[in-house]
């Protein structure tokens, strides 16, 4: 038998190792067309569910809130409605926001409050507070798992495994220091499952670069043919305490009231 | 309690309706609520009131729902109310449905107009009750009327109808109650040596002839919420008429209290630039009534036009905040010698409102300040939800000014706070 020449055998693996991250990179898409996969998925013209609110503080106090949510797209527009069935003492608080989909737009949003029994105009420009004593952003509640586009720049740092499902990891940068500021965090990690491009997981950079925030999506089910999360759960690491939305009854079949997304439905209630 | 025949009709209908459903799903709920109140000017517990509100809903299918919420208050210190220490009543009743995409609501109930908060330019289709100055909550301070009120989509316009049979106006905290108006710029005061008689209260009478009639359009265009308001009402306030005479005993003033009507034209907008949220109303009433001290007046009674208007600008510059800043400005026709009020009246309002620990612990200021007289109240208050059903708060209401001024007559009536809300 020949003698393999050590330097000849290595040279298949340099030329190996010196291809291969290319050859990988090459198969992860770019943080953009992940973004746009997520957003190009079916989500329906509209839907209407049932979401129990789960709020636990670090010492294990709870709060729960069941609520009945819409949301309908008109033409390029989408129009979203929750109304607030329980507990009793914010039973009948509504919001509602209209999202445009010129991004330079101002999105509108209203509040409806039962004590006032007035619709109040909200200003939609500070997305990153908490919508209504949640750990939900404003902004998260409106585009529940799609991601804003024009709001980051991306890149695709890997693969990885999470709930035995293939992930790609997506780092998301504010586009510059206002937007990070609006948005109330410095960088999102994002585990998008590759198969049907839902996030699975993602981690939130404070605006100082600290842990802020993990949220996983979880149950995730096909409900008439289109895939659907049934848990969202997340964790504030600055403050210990967890939201969990809990979604039910969801429907994307029953035809929705353009009615239901006015002011004066929001005053009414279901 | 006592019902005129519209107010009848409209309680049957809401009986009937309820009588003949066979099934009905019902929601109820019921609020207790503590309030103790310490004068720090008399050192002296003045108010340590129970409110128990019981509501329920019953949903009569057919997108058709009623409504009913009682109301049983018990304050032990015998002060806010001088003459009884309990009242109960029923607040509201009414029927809610839909006729197509219309909606109808029948029965006992308020109706909100207007964009401001804690002021009233359009909101005042409802009397208010002044049992606690502008302390309580416009919520639990509105007297619902029996009313017929639809709201009718009409393409990107909502049209709101209404019609009133109801005949209650203000009620208005009398004699020895805590507070009892006693500024000159509200209640007339006849020179030295002239008696005055209180005759009887003129009341409309008439429940058809005299009900109130308003229509509302409003609608969303370009980014702004718009309406615009009509109401063809009796004044909630009574115009008080002076005749004086002669007497062997001396000159007297008898004033007799007598509502009028007026027209109430207006409109309301608001939108979001930015951070910022811009709301407005503007109200022009025709035909007021401001009473005056002149005693070369035949009546005592000036009749004026009067405009007003409320801006408002609401700031949610910083996370969990909201800034609030309005003026409240009233101008009158007429600017006769000896009336009660100027013509201009000036009112600014400032709000801060912070949100801690998820919106579980809130704390608020409220600044109100008349311009014209230099007075005013600061209303500070923390609350804090101990769980769902429970809320605790503490707070300060400090009146300051001269006792001529609206807010200054209450100025030894600083009271400090605790309450309980529980909810089930």
């Amino acid at each position: 038998m020949k003698k393999l020449n050590v330097t000849t055998a290595l040279i298949p693996i340099l030329l190996l190792t010196l291809v291969m991250p290319s050859a990988f990179a090459a198969v992860l898409p770019s943080g953009d067309e992940i973004a746009h996969n997520i957003n190009a998925r079916d989500e329906g013209l509209s839907v209407s569910r049932t979401v129990l609110m789960e709020m636990t503080d670090k010492r294990g106090k709870q709060r729960i809130r069941k609520t009945r949510g819409f949301r309908k797209y008109f033409g390029d527009e989408k129009r979203t409605a929750i109304y607030y069935l329980t507990p009793k003492n914010i039973k009948d608080t509504a919001f509602m926001t209209y999202d445009y989909a010129d991004a330079s737009v101002d999105d509108d949003q209203w509040l409806y409050l039962p004590a006032m029994r007035k619709v109040r105009r909200i200003s939609a420009s500070d997305r990153g507070d908490y919508f209504l004593g949640t750990d939900f952003t404003y902004e998260e509640i409106k585009q529940e798992t799609r991601v804003s586009i024009e709001d980051y720049s991306r890149k695709t740092i890997g693969k990885e495994i999470i709930d035995g499902h293939s992930t790609f990891i997506a780092e998301s940068i504010p586009v510059d220091k206002k937007t990070a500021k609006e948005l109330g965090h410095s960088k999102v990690t994002q585990w998008i499952d590759a198969e049907i491009w839902m996030i699975r997981k993602a981690e939130f950079d404070s605006l100082r670069g600290k842990p802020l925030k993990t949220i996983y999506t979880r149950e995730i089910k096909q409900v008439q043919e289109i895939w659907t999360a049934h848990l969202l759960e997340v964790k504030n690491h600055k403050t210990g305490h967890t939201t969990k939305f809990i979604f039910s009854e969801v429907d994307y079949q029953t035809p929705i009231s353009d009615d239901l997304f006015t002011e004066r439905a929001l005053r009414r209630g279901l | 309690m006592v019902y005129n025949k519209p107010s009848r009709a409209l309680l049957s209908v809401c009986i009937a309706l309820v009588s003949t459903t066979a099934t009905a799903a019902i929601d109820s709920v019921i609020s207790i609520d503590n309030e103790w109140a310490y004068s720090t000017t008399e050192k002296k517990t003045h108010k340590f009131e129970t409110t128990i509100q019981p509501e329920i809903e019953i949903d009569l299918g057919r997108d058709t729902q009623l409504t009913a919420i009682g109301r049983i208050r018990n304050d032990t210190k015998n002060n806010i109310d001088a003459n009884k220490s309990t009242d109960s009543e029923l607040r509201e009743l009414y029927i809610e449905t839909t006729i197509g995409r219309s909606f109808l609501t029948l029965g006992k109930q308020q109706i909100v107009w207007g964009e401001s908060d804690g002021l009233k330019v359009l909101d005042v289709v409802n009397p208010q009750e002044w049992r606690e100055f502008i302390l309580d909550d416009f919520d639990e301070s509105r007297i619902p009327l029996w009313t017929v009120n639809a709201e009718v989509p009409i393409n990107d316009f909502t049209l709101q109808l209404l019609w009133i049979p109801d005949q209650t106006y203000h009620k208005f905290a009398e004699g020895n109650d805590l507070y009892t108006f006693t500024s000159p710029q509200l209640i007339p005061h006849p020179p030295p040596g002239i008696a005055v008689v209180m005759a009887a209260e003129e009341r409309p009478n008439n429940t058809f002839q005299d009900a109130d009639w308003g229509a509302r359009l409003s609608t969303f265009w370009n980014g702004w919420d718009l309406t615009f308001n009509y109401l063809y009402h009796f004044d909630d306030n009574p115009v008080l008429y002076r005749q004086l005479s002669l007497t062997p005993s001396g000159p007297v003033a008898t004033i007799t209290p007598r509502y009028e009507r007026s027209h109430l034209i207006g409109t309301t907008f608001s939108n979001a630039f930015g951070s910022l949220t811009l709301r407005g109303e503007v109200g022009y009433s025709l035909d007021r009534y401001i009473s005056t001290n002149a005693i070369s007046d035949n009546d005592g009674v000036i009749k004026t036009n009067e405009l007003a208007y409320v801006i408002g600008l609401d700031w949610f510059g910083f996370s969990d905040t909201l800034l609030s800043a309005q003026i409240f400005q009233s101008y009158l026709s007429n600017n006769d010698a000896g009336m009660l009020r100027d013509n201009r009246e000036t009112t600014t309002t400032f709000l801060a409102r912070r949100n801690f620990i998820n919106e579980t612990l809130t704390t608020e200021l409220l600044w109100i300040h008349n311009t014209d007289l230099n007075d005013g109240i600061a209303r500070l208050k923390v609350s804090y939800q101990i769980c769902d059903e429970i809320t605790a708060g503490v707070g300060a209401d400090i009146f300051y000014g001269n006792q001529l001024g609206l807010f200054g007559q209450f100025k030894d009536r600083d009271q400090l706070i605790t309450s309980i809300e529980v909810h089930f």
